[in-house]
């Protein structure tokens, strides 16, 4: 028999998983089941977007072995061209051992997907392709608030309440950056799995330079997920620090804080500065009857459309996008201005909060191409 | 299906693979690979120029345990590692210990250390420094204080410590029939010197990981907590609970510290001059101090770098109602407009059941760091 955290390892280390869902993606209930511990064997074929297909089987016992098809594209200048992707996630705490036999029960499933998928996959013409062209892109994150530069420690802000306060700690994922072209269709960054981590206490964060060959053409804005979508947001997926220190408890969800944000406050009433912690990640529901039982959970990433920010990718050259944080936006909105003396000094166990905030999250950012 | 695996059986094979290949004819120590437990994290901080070998370790742990390290032979100055750094209390002196009475250890010359002993576990993940305030960092510009190797020559010299010096200690080491053979099998040189007396230390040190008790365990599906440690676990997990995870970790974190610095609401007057701040120069670092892992706490009485408090029970007590106020509190301490989080005596007891579930009992009869036969 195989040790199974030995043979896990492989799987935690090659975080092999698929990239892509598709914004509108709908999961499953069996997934959320998976995180309540119940056994369940789902066939679900999911989001058929306009580029992204998205089949998921889900079978479990403890756990899961999930397995997608998804379309990608590749961008040339002329053409899009659409391929299927396969791929198979085993996730933690799967007994290998029984491998075979599980194969074996979803092996209909399989054929049946594949029948599915597979009529509907065309090859491309014999046309030998144009000559891709390419330039790159690098990506600064600034963070500012009311058009300052951020300064940590400092007692210098103030929210819409004449409250004071400092900002301690600043750090974030954003992931699945998409640059959508004039004219349809979008390409998304892939390198490092799409994601990116920024600690406003690490300069190197502050840049990231994406391998990725950009198609040249133009583009007209950009888009990302701010925090990890529920595809991506995988508990150990980062065994190492400073990303590691983001989980999220896996009681409450699991995977990774989207955000910390930790600042401390006064005002002419509380003179001594006292703690907010505005820490996202997955909700919790809670039963109204046992305050204590979480029901479920909530999803709370989303996505920031910036969409004054056309720009135009050049063959051989790069780029600069200037993302900056409006960190005013997190605590004055619009839409929520939020009276810091008002609010709890946590929130992850409160979803209203953490959902007001997330909306607040929708304008916080700004972009400048360089 | 049949292809993933065929795929996979050789991905697997070529992942357990170790290096064995010797450096050179004559020379030619035996490459040691750290074995990565269940989701802890895989970057190690081991030095390029002292790869981790059998030769070293070995030597290293005797080193560890020959008092003659001090450069003394007299039984009233001799002073090793293991004078304080006792395996049966994870490496350190604990409260009981028989010469230190409280677990605060003091110099062959009785002067105290600065501080209270901290963890001497899973140190090979550390990559924030050294000591409470992590001033034993890479980039310290002071060249001699950078890695855990220099510790060892810091422990020698220092008057709260060994009280002797470097020249004494390898002439010793050198003059005692069997070490220049081991120096020449871990170092290609059977020259004893103070470089390469800390490297073998800290090789020996780095091989010090904990990490199968009871919890990790659980982690691995192993076994079941009870109810009461289950209760623990989620006031641990909580940020409306105890709200320990954010700078001691978790199932995220198996290392059970993020081994960052935290003012942690102990004091309103700050005098040390130990702490982060000393060290950063950030005025927010005030008061601050590692988080040290919570790992093996059963053995590591007294806690808090001044060894203020005797059992868990009073650090449970402390972060449930004692919390005292300052503007360099870390913002985690999100409960000091409380003084604390206000657990009740039985959520007090939960805690303490899930922390005692940190307990490797194994580690602290490990035969592989015990003390070996010396030259």
């Amino acid at each position: 028999m195989i040790d199974q955290p030995e043979c896990l390892k492989f799987f935690h280390q090659k975080d092999n998983f698929p990239e892509t869902f598709g914004r509108n993606a709908k999961w499953p209930e069996s997934f959320h089941n998976r995180r309540l511990g119940d056994k369940s064997f789902t066939l679900w074929a999911g989001h058929f977007g306009t580029n992204v297909l998205n089949i998921m089987i889900i079978c479990s016992k403890k756990d899961v072995i999930l397995i997608t098809f998804h379309t990608e594209f590749s961008q040339t200048k002329h053409r899009i061209r659409n391929f299927v992707v396969f791929k198979i996630f085993i996730q933690s705490n799967f007994d290998m051992t029984s491998l075979p036999r599980t194969c074996l029960k979803i092996f209909p499933g399989l054929l049946l997907i594949i029948g599915l998928v597979l009529p509907g996959c065309k090859k491309d013409n014999n046309e030998p392709d144009p000559t891709p062209s390419f330039g790159g892109i690098s990506i600064q994150f600034n963070h500012h608030f009311k058009g300052v530069p951020l300064i940590l420690d400092s007692l210098a802000w103030s929210d819409d309440y004449n409250n004071s306060f400092e900002i301690n700690e600043l750090q974030y994922f954003i992931s699945d950056i998409r640059l959508h072209l004039h004219g349809g269709g979008a390409y998304q960054v892939a390198t490092d799995d799409g994601i990116h981590y920024v600690d406003a206490r690490i300069p190197e964060s502050h840049q990231w330079y994406p391998a990725d060959q950009i198609p040249q053409g133009e583009y007209d804005s950009l888009s990302f997920t701010f925090g990890l979508s529920a595809v991506k947001n995988l508990s150990n997926r980062f065994p190492d620090p400073p990303e590691r220190d983001m989980f999220w408890p896996e009681l409450l969800g699991g995977g990774y804080h989207y955000m910390k944000l930790n600042s401390k406050w006064k005002n002419d009433t509380v003179p001594e500065l006292r703690p907010f912690m505005m820490h996202l990640g997955i909700g919790q529901l809670y039963d109204p009857e046992k305050p204590d039982s979480i029901i479920g959970y909530v999803q709370n990433f989303f996505t920031v459309k910036l969409d004054n920010s056309s720009f135009t990718i050049e063959a051989g050259k790069q780029k600069t996008l200037v993302m900056t944080m409006n960190l005013e936006h997190w605590y004055n909105g619009p839409p929520n201005a939020f009276n810091l003396a008002l609010m709890p000094m946590g929130i992850m166990q409160n979803q209203p909060m953490m959902h007001a905030v997330c909306l607040n999250g929708r304008g916080v950012f700004s972009v400048k191409i360089e | 299906m049949k292809k993933f695996i065929l795929y996979i059986v050789p991905l697997l094979a070529l992942v357990s693979c170790k290096k064995t290949e010797p450096s050179g004819p004559s020379f030619q120590p035996t490459p040691y690979t750290i074995e990565i437990p269940f989701r802890f994290p895989t970057q190690l901080n081991i030095p390029a120029d002292n790869p981790m070998t059998v030769e070293g370790i070995d030597l290293g742990r005797k080193l560890f345990y020959d008092g003659r390290i001090s450069g003394s032979t007299h039984p009233d100055s001799m002073m090793t590692c293991a004078t304080c750094h006792l395996q049966s209390r994870s490496f350190e002196c604990g409260m009981d210990h028989p010469k230190f009475t409280g677990g605060h250890p003091f110099g062959v010359t009785g002067i105290p250390t600065p501080h209270f002993m901290m963890p001497m576990i899973n140190l090979v993940w550390t990559h924030t420094g050294y000591l409470w305030n992590g001033r034993v960092y890479p980039d310290n510009p002071a060249s001699g204080i950078r890695q855990l190797e220099d510790l060892v020559w810091m422990a020698i010299v220092a008057p709260h410590e060994m009280n002797s010096d470097t020249n004494k200690a390898k002439a010793l080491i050198q003059s005692i029939p069997g070490y220049p053979e081991l120096f020449e099998k871990a170092f290609g040189s059977s020259t004893v010197t103070a470089k390469n007396m800390g490297r073998a230390i800290a090789q020996f040190v780095r091989t010090l990981i904990s990490a199968d008790s009871k919890f990790d365990h659980y982690l691995r599906g192993q076994v079941q907590l009870t109810p009461e440690e289950l209760h623990g676990y989620v006031l641990f997990m909580t940020e409306e609970g105890g709200d320990c995870f954010h700078c001691h970790g978790g199932e995220g974190n198996p290392l059970f510290t993020t081994n960052l610095f935290y003012n942690n609401g102990k004091d309103s007057v700050f005098t040390d001059p130990r702490d982060r701040y000393q060290v950063s120069g950030d005025p927010s670092d005030i008061g601050a101090y590692k988080a040290p892992t919570l790992r093996n706490l059963i053995f590591t009485a007294p806690y808090m770098h001044d060894g203020r408090f005797k059992t868990i029970d009073e650090v449970l007590d402390f972060y449930s109602s004692g919390l005292v106020w300052s503007s360099y509190v870390n913002p985690l301490m999100h409960h000091i407009s409380t003084g604390g989080n206000q657990l009740t005596a039985d959520e007090r007891a939960s805690m303490k059941a899930f922390l005692l579930t940190l307990t490797d009992s194994a580690f602290v009869i490990n035969p592989a760091f015990a003390m070996p036969d010396l030259p």
